[in-house]
């Protein structure tokens, strides 16, 4: 009930504060009622520009714009920065002939010259368009005929090129056919001849000096006969001294054998005196005995040396028999070799003289040879000096044939060049004959069919009522609520039974009533007078009328809590709506704002109600205004909650 | 009778600014009690204090011997007639009665009886249909009322509620201020004419940077900070002689004379008696009495003599 009481006294309250809420109300119609005149003709016309051109040809007309020529670039400038004129044109060439245009304009005014500048743009491109139609069409047909002729050319290149290899296989052929041919061979042959009869002269001589070496060691051989002879008489000596000594070994074996019989019978005689010395001692006793025991040791001990003796003998006659054997196998081997001695002396007897008449025979043979060979030489420089005058003519052929050869080969090369030539002339043709010239008429930038023309009051139309729900719904909330402090209403309400949230959430609703009539009236005001379309989407722009008053009022009367006088309310009211009106795209692009400051750009809450209203107005896609429906009731819901607290905080 | 309101040792600082210092005081139900005390001497805060505008730093604060209630309990409880006029000066009285009726949730029924009842209570019949804007002082002062009653309260703060009035529409409102507490109403009442508080208050306080200095009845004020009773007589001869004379008149501190006028300084009691007996002494003597002039001692005498002497100086 209280909340109620609230709304209605607000709303009585704004009513009835006259000149302040006539103007904070009124001032956004006003606004209306003037922009919307000024804004409802279509484009710029009757605007000043200023040319400068040092190109001798008449420039485009334009219609509905006045056109004044400068002698200079500066005057152009100059009537530019003076604001005589809004666009600036420099037209002039370049140093390779082309056509160049320069604009100069206030940046300021940037967006009326870069649309006029556009429009001279298509007005040049239209020109272009004729001079393609006027010159480049019949080049165009001239290039089409060169191409067939060029294309039947390059068809003929191709058996040129091949009638060109064959004569160039012909000539290789033929300068074959001369390298092998008899003259040269029979040179070459001759050549090899005299060289191989050098050669044979030299091995001749060779043979000569082997020959001799030979005859010298054939009569070496009579040398070895005699030497084999000597060996023979100092084999046949050597025989005769073995013969001697083999008889005194058997002399010496001889008295052996005596000697050993002896020592056999001097070792029997004492077996014979040890066995009566043995029985006399085994008869005998005392001193006796030992004596005769004394004598029987002598015995055994003679015994044994004798023994030992005869064995020695036995030993020396087994070595003097050995030796005997030896001496009679070397008197075999030396008669055995004495008889080879005599065998080898009469082969090489035999050998000497065969040799010796081998030897006569070769030398007479290489003697005949060496003369023949030496006519063969002298034959053959005779057929060289004939063949020589024969290979000078030859030479001269192969020069030529190699000379001709490269001179085909040039020409071939000539002819892939220009063949290469006319396949690129071919390609460039064709690409030129296949497009129409008229492609190459510089771009119009025209807008498409389906655009929709809008108004300068129909694109500001959006903003204008971002505009008017921002300045009245910020500022009516603080003014009303400081001349409710003012008047004491604030004591009042504190003290009275309604509760802070009633005391709010009242205070909002009254001022956001106020500001939804204001912007429908203004809505209503520019359907109705200045023809703009909302019906495009009814429901979802009535949302965005809704929605729009409502965030700034919310932000109000967050304002509220803080603000002690209208000179607060009002600077605190600016504080906020000054920077959201940079910000906003409203005064500048925000697509010209850049880094953080765009991210926070889109998120302020007077862009989400630009961009929702001219969503469902004049770029017709309601659907897409979604997302700021959204920001909006966000912001709104955002900072009742905050007003709720801090005037909580305060009361 | 109980005790409507009592603060005990009650200190309020608005940051280092001590605003009220260990201020106790009780208000009986249906008294009227004076806060007297220069501009800044703490008593818009006492009165803050009470109405639950804000906390005490310090102190208890009871109503009706209830303590920490909340500040609706509060608004329930008390009405608050501000010195400024507070209410939609565009609005007519009905409509501003209206509005206010109708923050108070009062069903539709009652509504009406309530507007009707502050109509008649605050003489406002004849002026419903009147823009307040338009409204004379007194009437704006009797809206006041009428808004700040609205939903009967058992208390009434009237801070400076004649200010500003002429004295036909000043005793228009003390009437108004009599009637509230024949209702039974409890009021506290902050005012810079003495002769107000005199006038209406059971009991007054003075209050100086933000101590209350003395409390009591106007007479025992008077009594005890007012100072001695002034008489002047104009006579028509022998001046001299007579204040001679009225030395010896009991109760007569002092007696000086100036050409004709006899001035006498005496005791505050038996004043009339003093001058009943002055008065025979010099008709005796066949000397007229031209004109004459009592002075008492009053609240003024009093507020001088109480914060002069906590200024040091003399009243």
């Amino acid at each position: 009930m209280s909340l109620l009481t609230i709304v209605k006294l607000e709303l009585k309250f704004i009513s009835a504060q006259g000149m302040t809420s006539l103007l904070i109300l009124l001032y956004p119609l006003i606004l209306m009622m003037v922009v919307g005149p000024i804004f409802s003709n279509m484009g710029a016309k009757g605007v000043t520009i200023a040319l400068y051109s040092t190109v001798h040809e008449n420039f485009p007309n334009f219609e509905s714009q006045e056109l004044i020529e400068f002698d200079t670039k500066e005057g152009m400038i100059n009537s530019v920065i003076s604001g005589q004129s809004v666009l600036g044109i420099l037209f002039t060439t370049d140093e390779s002939g082309r056509r160049r245009m320069y604009t100069y304009f206030d940046p300021q005014k940037e967006v009326v010259a870069t649309s006029l500048a556009m429009q001279l743009q298509g007005k040049l491109a239209d020109l272009s368009a004729d001079l393609v139609e006027t010159n480049l069409v019949s080049i165009h047909g001239s290039m089409k005929d060169l191409s067939k002729e060029v294309d039947g050319q390059l068809q003929k290149i191709p058996q040129l090129r091949a009638n060109l290899k064959q004569n160039k296989a012909n000539l290789e052929q033929l300068r074959g056919s001369m390298q092998n041919s008899d003259a040269v061979a029979t040179t070459n042959m001759l050549s090899q001849m005299r060289s191989d009869a050098i050669g044979m002269s030299e091995g001749i001589s060779n043979m000569r000096q082997k020959l001799s070496s030979w005859e010298d060691t054939i009569n070496q051989i009579s040398t070895y006969d005699s030497k084999l002879q000597y060996y023979d008489g100092r084999l046949a000596a050597t025989d005769s001294q073995l013969f001697t000594l083999q008889n005194k070994l058997n002399a010496w074996d001889i008295q052996l054998q005596q000697r050993i019989a002896q020592l056999d019978s001097a070792y029997a005689t004492l077996g014979t005196y040890l066995t009566i010395v043995s029985q006399v001692r085994a008869t005998s006793t005392g001193a006796a005995q030992t004596q005769l025991i004394t004598v029987e040791n002598g015995i055994i001990d003679s015994r044994n040396q004798i023994l030992s003796a005869r064995n020695d003998l036995q030993s020396m006659r087994s070595d003097i028999q050995n030796s005997q054997a030896q001496i009679a196998v070397a008197r075999n081997d030396i008669q055995s070799a004495r008889n080879d001695i005599s065998n080898t002396r009469a082969s090489l007897q035999t050998t000497q003289a065969n040799a010796r008449s081998d030897l006569s025979y070769t030398r007479s043979q290489m003697d005949d040879a060496s003369n023949k060979l030496i006519i063969a030489q002298n034959n053959l420089e005779k057929a060289q000096a004939n063949l020589n005058s024969f290979s000078v003519l030859s030479q001269s052929m192969n020069t030529y044939l190699v000379e001709s050869s490269a001179q085909l080969d040039s020409l071939d090369q000539d002819i892939s060049r220009t063949q290469t030539l006319l396949q690129s002339m071919k390609s460039n043709i064709g690409k030129f004959v296949e497009n129409d010239p008229r492609k190459y008429v510089p771009l119009k930038l025209e807008s498409l069919p389906e655009r929709r023309t809008l108004r300068p009051i129909d694109s500001i139309f959006p903003a204008l009522l971002g505009l008017v729900s921002l300045l009245s719904c910020l500022l009516l909330p603080p003014i009303m609520s400081v001349k409710q402090k003012t008047q004491g209403l604030r004591f009042r309400m504190k003290l009275s039974y309604a509760s802070t949230f009633s005391i709010v959430i009242g205070k909002f609703i009254g001022d956001y009533i106020a500001g939804l009539i204001q912007v429908m009236v203004v809505a209503l005001l520019g359907a109705i007078f200045f023809g703009i379309n909302l019906s495009a989407n009814p429901l979802a722009f009535s949302f965005a009328l809704f929605l729009a008053p409502a965030v700034f009022t919310a932000m109000g009367t967050l304002l509220s809590a803080f603000v002690s006088n209208e000179g607060s309310a009002v600077l605190s009211s600016l504080l906020v709506s000054m920077p959201m009106l940079f910000l906003s795209g409203i005064m500048l692009p925000i697509e010209q704002i850049q880094g953080a400051f765009k991210t926070i750009a889109t998120l302020l809450p007077l862009y989400n109600v630009v961009e929702m209203i001219s969503k469902t107005t004049v770029r017709d896609a309601a659907y897409y205004a979604v997302e700021n429906y959204f920001v909006v009731s966000v912001y709104t819901f955002a900072f009742i909650v905050l007003a709720l607290i801090f005037w909580h905080r305060k009361e | 009778m109980g005790i409507a309101i009592s603060l005990d040792n009650v200190s309020v600082k608005y940051g280092a600014y001590l605003a009220v210092s260990n201020c106790s005081f009780e208000v009986e139900e249906g008294e009227i009690f004076g806060l007297l005390g220069s501009n800044g001497a703490g008593k818009s805060t006492v009165m803050k204090v009470i109405s639950g505008q804000i906390k005490p730093t310090a102190g208890n604060f009871k109503l009706f011997n209830r303590q920490l209630l909340s500040a609706y309990e509060i608004r329930k409880i008390i009405g608050v007639v501000p010195q400024e006029y507070s209410f939609a000066f565009d609005f007519t009285v009905a409509e501003n009665l209206e509005l206010m009726i109708s923050l108070y949730d009062f069903g539709g029924q009652k509504h009406d009886e309530i507007f009707d009842r502050q109509i008649q209570n605050y003489l406002l019949s004849k002026k419903t249909d009147v823009r307040v804007a338009d409204l004379s002082g007194g009437y704006k002062r009797l809206l006041n009322f009428a808004l700040s009653t609205i939903h009967s309260p058992k208390i009434i703060l009237l801070d400076e509620p004649t200010v500003g009035l002429d004295p036909e529409i000043r005793s228009t409102i003390w009437e108004t201020i009599r009637k509230m507490k024949q209702n039974g109403s409890t009021l506290i009442l902050t005012t810079h004419y003495l002769e107000e508080a005199a006038f209406l208050c059971d009991r007054i306080a003075i209050i100086f940077k933000g101590a209350i200095l003395a409390i009591g009845t106007p007479a025992s004020l008077i009594e005890q900070y007012g100072g001695d009773t002034k008489i002047f007589l104009q006579l028509s001869a022998n001046a001299e002689q007579m204040a001679e004379k009225a030395k010896k008149v009991k109760g007569v501190i002092s007696a000086i004379s100036d050409d004709r006028l006899l001035l006498l300084t005496c005791v505050n009691s038996d004043v009339a008696k003093i001058i009943s007996t002055v008065y025979k002494m010099i008709t005796d003597e066949n000397i007229a009495v031209k004109d004459s002039y009592v002075k008492e001692g009053t609240l003024d005498d009093v507020f001088k003599a109480i914060v002069g002497r906590e200024i040091g100086v003399k009243a």
